[in-house]
């Protein structure tokens, strides 16, 4: 009797331990296939941005974060650093936040970049860096969505973003309040731009929602499966 | 001389410090509320994200909510001896950062602000000095000696409350 109760104890702790694995493999091909997708909508995103300020765009860093929202400030570390951002959301329940940033200071040397490129001028007044800051995230997020729309299939339809100059942890905790309503956990994807040797660096940041967190693993799933 | 100690107060936390102190933290549509007690010489500061956790699966911490976060901050300072009427507050935040953007956030801000200032009625602490609402982030440090608040915007303008 001892014996048969001692199977069924270590059968169980061998399902469990079992079933405790699968979840855990699920959880990384999910990790995965977010990473894949990030890079994917990250390295179009960066030739467009190649294309338009005719230098070589690196890719600096590739991280993909699933914490609290509250924790996020912490993860980015840019703290109270005066930066421009250029925002895209995209609306709905399969939706999500992207968020283009620059120093302040720095994108100023990419807009020259992207002026003389288009104009053959670098003067940058502030009414065109309006304009061309919204214009340089306009095809920045669009690469990055037209490249995760084609490799999963859904229509994501790129709103017109908008920007603002604010000390970067006040304009993130807008979207993490609006984040913490949501979900528990954030979906944080973040990467880093290099252009040229001194030029600008830029952080690229999406925060999936979870419908969309879902669709986008269900789609490539069934990709992988062919 | 005592060297003065910078704290930084992030999301959904709570700093209680005795002079010399300053806290210090950044917020958009969330809220800084600082309570002090003048003749007690200690105070402290919460970072509150939204203004209730009803509906939520999340219940998270009691500082990330307006309702909770109100009432923990005045206990934690009653429990270092303060008296109840000694305490007084002041805030700051509640931006509507994205005027562009759909209603959801917009209201985070307005509702913070509406449900810190309920919720110190309730706990009947007065509102000695506020700067809420507006499209600007803040940078905030508070002078637990003084409790006085110094507000800095991006663009440079300084207020001190």
């Amino acid at each position: 009797m001892r014996i048969l109760k001692d199977k069924v104890e270590i059968q169980t702790s061998l399902e469990e331990k079992i079933k405790y694995e699968v979840e855990l493999d699920e959880e990384a091909m999910e990790m995965d296939i977010l990473r894949e997708i990030g890079s994917i909508g990250t390295g179009n995103a960066a030739t467009a941005l190649s294309e338009l300020v005719q230098q070589k765009i690196s890719i600096d860093v590739l991280d993909l974060h699933i914490v609290p929202p509250i924790q996020v400030p912490d993860i980015l570390g840019l703290g109270d650093m005066p930066a421009t951002v250029v925002y895209e959301r995209l609306p709905g329940d399969a939706g999500c936040d992207m968020l283009l940033v620059f120093e302040r200071d720095e994108v100023k040397k990419l807009l020259s970049i992207m002026m003389q490129a288009s104009f053959g001028s670098e003067e940058v007044d502030e009414a065109m860096e309006a304009t061309a800051v919204e214009e340089l995230g306009n095809i920045v997020l669009g690469a990055f969505l037209s490249a995760i729309s084609d490799f999963t299939g859904l229509t994501l339809v790129p709103v017109p973003p908008k920007h603002k100059i604010e000390i970067f942890d006040a304009i993130l905790d807008g979207f993490l309040a609006k984040l913490c309503l949501q979900r528990k956990d954030a979906v944080l994807f973040k990467t880093r731009f290099k252009c040229g040797q001194e030029i600008a660096q830029g952080m690229l940041i999406v925060f999936f929602s979870e419908e969309l967190q879902k669709l986008l693993v269900q789609k490539s799933k069934e990709w992988i499966k062919g | 001389m005592l060297e003065l100690n910078v704290v930084r107060v992030g999301m959904s936390e709570m700093k209680i410090a005795d002079p010399p102190t300053i806290l210090i933290t950044t917020v958009g549509s969330c809220i800084a509320l600082c309570m002090y007690a003048r003749r007690f010489r200690i105070g402290g500061m919460v970072h509150i994200v939204l203004p209730t956790n009803n509906g939520l699966k999340d219940e998270g911490s009691p500082f990330k909510f307006a309702d909770t976060a109100v009432p923990a901050l005045a206990s934690a300072l009653i429990s270092r001896g303060v008296r109840r009427g000694s305490l007084e507050a002041k805030i700051a935040g509640g931006a509507n950062m994205f005027a562009m953007l759909d209603n959801t956030v917009l209201n985070i801000g307005r509702k913070n602000v509406a449900m810190v200032k309920t919720a110190l009625a309730r706990e009947g602490i007065p509102i000695v000095a506020e700067d809420v609402g507006g499209t600007c982030g803040r940078r905030i440090e508070f002078d637990v000696a003084s409790g006085k608040l110094k507000i800095i915007t991006i663009k440079g303008e300084v207020k001190i409350l």
